[in-house]
């Protein structure tokens, strides 16, 4: 699915010019007071029943994006639209029927469900706050989302702790479709799981997009799985999208630098295939950004240029957006990683 | 002030066996696990952790430990140094190491062993190192307990070096830092460097190393344990639930399920042709970029982990397992057997699963 295709149906989010900044002072009055800028102006379209992978190492942001759009967070400037409605300047009531349309999974299913609640207890309340009446209706439906999301409908006599790592993340995924929300916002959804429950709760995110035009923003560090569930990619770093393209072109042809090093440096299952750490170094602190490219202290590329003045995103090829100075010339690079990944027998 | 006594380096292979002697091949073994046995008491009667774990690590040799939570990882590794948390209870085996039997000795005898010998790295760089002290004064630390004969001076200038061997700049500015000072991918070197300060660590315990780091971070710093291991010619033991970590870093790979070791095979052969089912359902569930359908459903191993306390008869991935035949399976517990020369598998069935395939275009 292309997003960015002209004749594009209506975004389910759209993202304009998203900025939030933390002020992290110092503890004491006479210390410099520091901005943190978590989000620093970021722009992206989802379309319905699509999904829009966030990727990117921790403190990049990509959690506080998810804040913003959940309305958890305030954002500074810049505008969340859900289904074509602005939900940063709401009219009255409106919020409460916008947040309808917008739900979470969250990465930790044992934080996440109250633990003195029964399950049944924890599913109804999406279906109180809707208003559904009376009772007997409301567990009906309780047991229907329960079955949607391939578990036991008797598991809602049960506690959190009596279930497993996997079957609590089901729940939890339960709960957010109870709303019939129209957009899932997915934050790292099955990392705090085992590995052979993993492919279970993709599958069933997969299932339940397709069943109900469900579409995802889709939260991960685990390059391999954003490929397989993902439309399209954006890489943030630092608080700024460096990249966004459709999921086969970026796969096929990351352009810019920092996306390449990721996905040169995420180890391959394959001891035949050796991955080799691709960028040095660590990400800069707030206080030295400057005016240049957040990027330009691990670049391989970075010239005088880089460290001058922040490249702006662009538009290469059709829909494959990057900011880099030298965005001409990374095309080459990437086919020199490819080599990199040698068999090395 | 004690120093410790040179524990004689000669070979124990020739320990009484069963059929596992000489057990896959390690041919000069840093370590050797034999039968070991953990339990912990519960309401329901005693569970086990670890049921009878056979396993050896050359030396010079990165051994990689896959297993999911529970499995008992970690387990494993607290017994090597004597770290099982009570009520929890070795209950038998032998863990040797340097020609004694660890679990023999007293924990006057087991301290010089400890962080001089054996070394542990752990998961979470900010918990393991000590928020109120110097990144100095903890890496120093080690060595007046180990090393009391040297002087301050000295002990800096050691610390000093090594911080420099794991990558960090500026190393003798670092030594006066506290860890909140310090980025994530630095404070995992600081641990990597707490734990080699002595010099003389024959086996290195990696418990999930990298597991809260960022990838770019923890390419560098798995290239930093490969680079060490192989210049100190170190015994590593690498537990962790990665398999792209496993694959790019060990040498032989030890696959764990509810407390039993399920399959061990150089990596090569564990990745090309794995024998157990679960290893195989684990390999085949992982999403590979380039490989099948976008948004295709994935092969998924069916139903969950069983609890350690109600493990099913016979075969504890039974369940779960597509090829299990109710009249064997259910019955008796497998043994590990020898597939081929250094591989082993706990499966009835090894001998009449379809080799082993991945999807067509996994293959370069």
């Amino acid at each position: 699915m292309n997003s960015f295709a002209t004749a594009d149906p209506e975004p389910i989010l759209e993202v304009k010019d998203l900025v939030k900044h933390f002020a992290s002072s110092g503890s004491w009055s006479w210390q410099q007071r520091r901005k943190t800028r978590a989000v620093d102006g970021i722009s992206f379209k989802l379309l319905p029943g699509s999904t829009l992978a966030l990727v990117g190492e921790s403190g990049c942001g990509k959690s506080t994006t998810a804040k913003l759009i959940l309305q958890l967070l305030e954002p500074d400037s810049g505008d969340i639209r859900l289904c074509g409605e602005s939900v940063t300047k709401p009219k009255k009531n409106a919020l409460r029927r916008l947040r309808r349309n917008v739900q979470m999974v969250f990465q930790d299913p044992y934080a996440s469900l109250t633990p003195h609640l029964k399950i049944g207890a924890i599913l109804r309340e999406p279906f109180l706050v809707k208003g559904v009446r009376p009772r007997y209706e409301i567990n009906e439906r309780v047991r229907f989302v329960l079955t949607a999301v391939g578990l036991d409908p008797n598991i809602a006599q049960r506690f959190p702790h009596e279930l497993s790592g996997g079957q609590r993340q089901r729940v939890g995924i339960a709960r957010a479709i109870a709303g019939e929300p129209r957009l899932i916002v997915c934050d790292e959804p099955v990392s705090a799981l085992d590995v052979s429950i993993r492919s279970q709760i993709i599958n069933l995110l997969l299932d339940l997009q397709k069943s109900c035009g469900l579409s995802f923003l889709f939260i991960s560090h685990d390059l391999d799985l954003v490929a397989h569930v993902s439309d399209v990619v954006a890489v943030m770093y630092l608080g700024k999208i460096v990249e966004q393209a459709p999921a086969a072109t970026f796969f096929a042809q990351p352009r810019h630098p920092y996306s390449q090093a990721l996905l040169a440096s995420s180890p391959i299952p394959d001891p035949r295939r050796r991955t080799k750490p691709a960028i040095r170094g660590e990400i800069m602190a707030g206080t030295e950004l400057g005016a240049g490219c957040r990027f330009r202290n691990r670049c391989p590329l970075a010239v005088s240029l880089c460290a001058a003045a922040e490249p702006e995103l662009q538009t290469i090829t059709e829909s494959h957006e990057v900011a880099c100075h030298r965005a001409d010339e990374t095309a080459y690079t990437h086919e020199a990683s490819q080599f990199q990944t040698h068999a090395n027998k | 002030m004690k120093h410790v006594a040179p524990i004689p380096a000669e070979s124990q292979t020739g320990t009484s066996g069963s059929g596992t002697t000489a057990f896959h091949g390690a041919a000069e073994p840093a370590l050797e696990i034999r039968g070991l046995q953990v339990r912990f008491p519960s309401d329901q009667g005693p569970v086990s952790v670890i049921d009878g774990i056979d396993l050896s690590i050359a030396k010079g040799e990165i051994l990689g430990l896959v297993g999911e939570s529970g499995c008992g990882k970690t387990m494993l590794a607290r017994s090597i140094l004597r770290l099982i948390p009570p009520p929890g209870r070795v209950t038998g085996g032998k863990i040797m190491f340097d020609g004694v039997d660890l679990l023999g000795l007293n924990h006057e005898r087991m301290r010089p062993i400890r962080g001089d010998k054996i070394a542990i790295v752990l998961q979470e760089p900010m918990t393991s190192l000590n928020p109120a002290l110097r990144i100095g004064d903890q890496i120093t630390e080690v060595l007046k307990a180990h090393r009391p004969l040297l002087s301050q001076a000295e002990r800096n200038a050691l610390a000093s070096d090594l911080l420099e061997q794991v990558g960090i700049q500026m190393a003798s500015q670092r030594l006066t830092q506290y860890p909140h000072e310090l980025s994530g991918g630095i404070r995992q070197r600081v641990v990597i460097a707490m734990a080699l300060v002595c010099g003389d660590v024959r086996l290195l315990i990696a418990d999930e190393p990298t597991t809260a780091l960022d990838v770019t971070i923890q390419a560098q710093i798995l290239e930093l344990f490969t680079r060490l291991q192989a210049e100190r010619r170190m015994a590593v033991l690498l537990i962790t639930h990665d398999l792209g970590v496993i694959a790019q870093t060990a040498h032989r790979v030890a696959v764990m399920y509810a407390g039993r070791i399920v399959e061990i095979a150089e990596v090569n052969q564990l990745f090309d042709s794995p024998r157990h089912p679960y290893t195989r359902g684990l390999l085949l569930s992982l999403p590979r970029r380039g490989v099948g359908l976008p948004k295709s459903q994935l092969p998924a191993i069916a139903g969950s982990v069983p609890k350690l306390s109600n493990l099913p008869s016979g075969c504890s991935f039974y369940d779960r397992c597509p090829h299990h035949l109710e009249d064997r399976c259910q019955v008796s517990v497998p043994a590990l057997e020898e597939t081929r020369p250094g591989s082993w598998v706990r499966c009835h069935r090894w001998r009449e699963l379809p080799a082993f395939e991945l999807p067509a275009d996994v293959k370069p």
